[in-house]
């Protein structure tokens, strides 16, 4: 069942009564400037990047002040990659020959101009691969968001033994992203109710409307072994930034970060393989 | 709190073993049995609380439930007087010498058609009684309260007493001295009742055509009573006349009822129907550009209730009530709900002052969710029996024992997926069975003609057995394992639960009273509050989930002045809970393992004033009732720990209902309401995180929405009444009412957005329920 969709759906019945109208509200915001830490790595071909930014009032409306001039390292207990902020922008990089070693839990340290330190740590999981991966072309309207003319795909793969394995998956027509938003990005884990199953089969990973992406495109769907913390999140982060209804959900509350000192955001590292590809078939009328 | 268990134990096992021993021996020489029954003249029902009392020695009593009263008295001539509020009091000379049944059949004091409904008893009982926190509402003063799109509603008229706050503007739900949601105990004919809501509030189960009598306990819950920490609900349907066929019935915007009673054979047994049919969705078209094709949203219900009076001792009453909402967005998403209960009841006399009643009830409530081809479904049911024995010992000394198992079944979800979903969505948790038992004593007696004590102790069991999937936790709550159980009981709880209610009668206009009770609850909800649905989750104890436990001490001070025309109250209370449950942070509401990984226990405590001005009588009548009250929670890993104000906590709550009767035939009412902003938790800063703008928290439920307010009012006009062979043949009456009078959009949630053209630019938007909304609905009776 598509969540959004129910949502959108509920609310529409439910509100049918019901209007929205500004409001000024006092949040009583006081200090807000924590620092906040959006960086990644892969076993993908560096370079790899840490964003590193300011928390602020809610109501800033401006873009996230950045934080400059700290030192940045990520290390595996193999290699320690120093990252440099050339641009003087508050992103830092790692130089293009960086690659991170599945199996290995990389740590990531800052150091900032006042002395502070923050640590953050997360381990990159064995990647995995598709088994399979088809379509179905469906000329009906389907559900509240999907037109007469819709694909959906279907993703077959086995699930790892013995690690509460957690996956993130990525389409791209045209090696443009299809779910780059975090309330659109589909994952499976093992932990809960498919735990056992030995195989993720037939799992629907994306519906696409036809209208939507290109004409005849190629369709490439990522892969990506993650830590359950990340997923964790992942999850956290799509509850309070769609909507933030509460409708379907428990009561707000701060989203999951894997940063020491008070910081905010995430330090992921995941992995991946050979990504799975398919050409789709003109439509039949 | 020892020392009170074990009085009170002393005092139960005494009045225990008193019955046996009283019921051996005849009635004291020189002393017979004046018992009987108090019925409404026209129609045949019953009265529930109607005051019998023996004018010469000043001593009576009050019909029970089923109408039934039972007075043992000295030999003698007396003039016994029978009355009840809005009936012609009537009084019959009797000459005791041996034991007599008296009936009395009342007749009404108004053919209007607003009072022909169940009225109270005597002005004075919140004085001479120490039911303390117990409210007795009129359905005619339920009628006339202004309601949101004229649907005149019981709960929504409880929400107006001091120390019961509403959830949500438009909500049912309702929170009771800074009780949960799910701490309210609601019985239909003692059935429960585990979502009284009809399109997503507006409405509740309840209808009111086919209702007799309604009690709500807010404290002083007698000890025959349990299962629900906070508050009892107690609403008992008519029976229907013995003697003469009605009919009636309203005609509204939203929906329309219709009501049919009558005899089946005269003075022996009656039934009743009732339903009722909603159709608020065939105003969808007008709103076209919000509203897509195929949208369907409504409910219907039906009450249902026959009663056999076998003999004067025995009699029998079978009543149901089945109902069913159906939303439906555009054909392709549907949501239902609904309840079912069925409950008969055995009544037998066992001889003039030993009264039983045996009761074996049903309930199921279930919803669904449907999108595409996937279903989702969720449902409890309870099979229930309950045997209670009154033994009528003497005017000043009532007992009561009995007891009671419950079979609770709960299936927390079914996933029915379609041919097109993949088999992993195929999924069935595993139901989940449990045994409630109790048992209770109560006596009720008077000390002195100034001291009233109603006592009683409820012992409570709980037991899960069968096939069960238990997980195991560590200490982050995360499942580690599972136990399985194949069968036979795995975990039992119990608890006892004191109770104790003293009357001071201080002068004839002026009464003190104290009130203690400890309460269990064993099955518990794990409510979104801030939801319309009727998606909350019910799960019984289990391992993992203690039962919930409250304590409650309130103090109360009761004057009555002009004749009992003015009756003021203050009321204190302290409450402290246990074991209470709440969603953990970002919790899965729906598919879990178990729902254990997604709660945290922990305690809370509430305190507050209710203060109360009513005016009972009059041309002008109503109440002003404000409440000043305080409720926090702290629950492991919510808050760091702390404690924190719980979703309901709003310190100040006013409330005023006034009814004034302009002409014979026109009556207006009012109703204003204010109360302090429900907390929430909103974001005090922000981050970014790949372009996307994310909250940041303070303290939970540290802000809060704007102050509600809002102002009702309505006109009933009584129309010309039709007439047949000289008597009165329809009866009608047209509501006008108008909700949000002027006009205040209260805020029922705060929502932000991401500006979508510059985003790092947020504004916060209000969403409310209701704008002004006039309506009208025309009543009629034949």
């Amino acid at each position: 069942m598509n969540r959004n969709i129910l949502i959108v759906g509920i609310l529409s019945i439910t509100l049918a009564t019901a209007c929205t109208e500004g409001i000024d509200i006092d949040l009583n915001e006081g200090e807000n400037n924590r620092l906040v830490v959006a960086g990644e790595i892969t076993n993908e071909p560096g370079p790899y990047s840490v964003r590193l930014t300011r928390s602020t009032s809610y109501f800033y409306n401006q873009p996230a002040p950045a934080e400059l001039g700290a030192k940045v390292t990520i290390s595996d207990g193999v290699q320690t990659l120093v990252l440099t902020d050339d641009d003087n922008d508050g992103t830092y990089w790692t130089d293009s020959s960086a690659r991170g070693v599945p199996g290995r839990t990389y740590t990531l340290d800052i150091e900032l101009t006042n002395g502070e330190t923050y640590t953050a740590v997360d381990h990159m999981p064995i990647p995995n691969r598709f088994d399979t991966i088809y379509y179905k072309y469906v000329n009906e309207e389907y559900g509240l968001t999907l037109p007469q003319y819709h694909y959906f795909f279907y993703a077959s793969f086995t699930e790892q033994k013995g690690v509460d394995d957690c996956y993130l998956i990525y389409v791209y027509f045209n090696d443009s992203c299809y779910n780059s938003k975090f309330e659109d990005v589909k994952w499976a884990y093992a932990g809960s109710m498919y735990d056992g199953c030995g195989v993720f089969k037939d799992i629907q990973i994306c519906d696409a409307n036809e209208d939507s992406i290109p004409p005849r495109p190629e369709a490439r769907f990522d892969l990506f072994s993650i830590s359950p913390e990340y997923r964790q999140f992942i999850k956290d982060m799509s509850d309070e930034t769609f909507g933030n209804s509460t409708i379907l959900q428990g009561p707000p509350a701060n989203i999951y970060t894997n940063v020491s000192n008070g910081a905010l955001g995430f330090f992921s590292a995941k992995s991946t393989t050979e990504p799975y590809r398919l050409k789709l078939e003109p439509r039949k009328e | 709190m020892k020392k009170i268990i074990w009085l009170l134990g002393i005092c139960a096992l005494t009045a225990k073993t008193a019955v046996p021993q009283q019921l051996a021996a005849n009635v004291p020489q020189g002393k017979h049995t004046i018992s009987g029954t108090v019925s409404d003249a026209s129609t045949g029902e019953e009265l529930i609380g109607a005051t019998v009392y023996i004018k010469e020695l000043g001593s009576g009593t009050t019909t029970n439930t089923y109408g039934f009263y039972s007075l043992t008295v000295a030999d003698g001539d007396y003039e016994l007087v029978a009355q009840f509020i809005g009936y012609t009091p009537m009084s019959k000379k009797i000459s005791l010498k041996q034991n007599i049944k008296v009936n009395f059949s009342l007749e009404t004091t108004s053919t209007e058609i607003a009072q022909v409904d169940v009225q109270g008893e005597k002005l004075n009982r919140n004085l001479v009684r120490p039911d303390m926190g117990m409210e007795k509402l009129q359905i005619a003063t339920i009628k006339s309260i202004p309601a949101l799109f004229g649907e005149t509603d019981v709960i929504k008229s409880i929400q107006f007493l001091p120390g019961v706050g509403t959830s949500g503007e438009g909500f049912i739900g309702y929170n009771v001295r800074g009780g949960g949601t799910g701490q309210n105990m609601m019985l239909l004919d003692e059935a429960t009742v585990y979502n009284a809501a009809h399109l997503f509030g507006i409405f509740s189960v309840f209808n009111n055509d086919a209702l007799k009598d309604v009690k709500f306990y807010k404290g002083g819950i007698p000890a025959e009573y349990g299962g629900r920490l906070s508050s009892l609900l107690d609403v008992r349907m008519k029976e229907g006349s013995p003697q003469k066929f009605g009919v009636n019935g309203g005609i509204g915007l939203l929906s329309s009822r219709l009501t049919i009673d009558g005899p089946i054979l005269k003075d022996r047994c009656s039934f009743i129907v009732s339903g009722r049919r909603s159709y608020m969705d065939i105003f969808f078209p007008l709103y076209r550009d919000q509203i897509p094709d195929d949208t369907k949203l409504y409910f219907y219900d039906m009450n249902a209730k026959v009663n056999f009076r076998v003999n004067d001792n025995n009699r029998l009453f079978a009543s149901g009530y089945f109902g069913r909402d159906v939303m439906n967005y555009a054909g392709v998403m549907q949501i239902d709900y609904g309840n079912r209960t069925l409950t008969t009841r055995y009544n037998h006399l066992f001889n003039d002052r030993l009264f039983s009643n045996l009761s074996v009830i049903y309930s199921h409530f279930m919803y669904g969710l449907e999108s595409d081809d996937t279903r989702w479904e969720s449902s409890i049911r309870d099979w229930n029996a309950k045997a209670d024995v009154t033994f009528f010992a003497t005017p000043q000394n009532t007992l009561k024992t009995g007891g009671q198992l419950t079979y609770h079944k709960f299936t927390p979800f079914i996933v029915k997926a379609g041919a097109n979903s993949p088999n992993y969505m195929k999924n069935v948790s595993q139901h989940n069975n449990s045994l409630e038992y109790a048992a209770y004593v109560t006596h009720e007696t008077k000390i002195g003609g100034i001291i009233d004590v109603d006592y009683g102790l409820r012992l409570s069991m709980f037991q899960n057995f069968g096939k069960a999937e238990v997980v195991n936790l560590d200490e982050n709550y995360n499942a580690v394992d599972t136990t399985r159980h194949t069968k036979g009981v795995f975990n039992t709880y119990k608890g006892l639960e004191p109770r104790i209610s003293v009357n001071w009668r201080l002068t004839d206009k002026a009464s003190l009273k104290a009130n203690f009770q400890q309460t269990y609850q064993y099955v518990h909800l794990a409510s979104n509050t801030m939801s319309p649905l009727p998606i909350d989750s019910w799960f019984a104890s289990n391992p993992n989930v203690k039962p919930e436990r409250c304590r409650m001490v309130s103090l109360g001070y009761f004057q009555n002045t002009q004749n009992d025309m003015y009756a003021f109250s203050a009321e204190t209370y302290y409450k402290k809970m246990y074991d209470v449950v709440d969603f953990k942070d970002h919790a899965d509401m729906f598919v879990s393992d178990d729902i254990a990984t997604q709660i945290r226990t922990g305690q809370g405590y509430s305190y507050g004033l209710e203060l109360m001005l009513k005016k009972q009588e009059g041309r002008f009548t109503g109440w002003i009732s404000y409440t000043y009250s305080r409720t926090f929670t702290k629950v492991e890993t919510i808050n760091d720990n702390e404690y924190y104000p719980s979703n309901y906590d709003k310190p100040h709550d006013l409330s005023v209902v006034a009814t004034y009767d302009v002409l014979p035939r026109l009556h207006l009412s009012l109703n204003w309401v204010y109360s302090t902003g429900a907390p929430r938790t909103l974001p005090t800063g922000r981050f970014e995180y790949n372009g996307v703008i994310a909250p940041v928290y303070a303290e939970r439920n540290k802000l809060r929405l704007p102050d509600f307010h809002r102002l009702d009012l309505s006109a009933t006009f009584d129309l010309k009444t039709v007439e047949r062979k000289g008597r009165p043949w329809l009866e009608q009456n047209l509501n006008l009412s108008i909700y949000n009078v002027y006009n205040r959009h209260n805020a029922a949630s705060i929502m932000f957005e991401q500006d979508e053209h510059d985003p790092s630019v947020m504004t916060a938007e209000k969403l409310f329920m209701f704008s002004i909304f006039p309506s009208v609905t025309y009543n009629f009776k034949f």
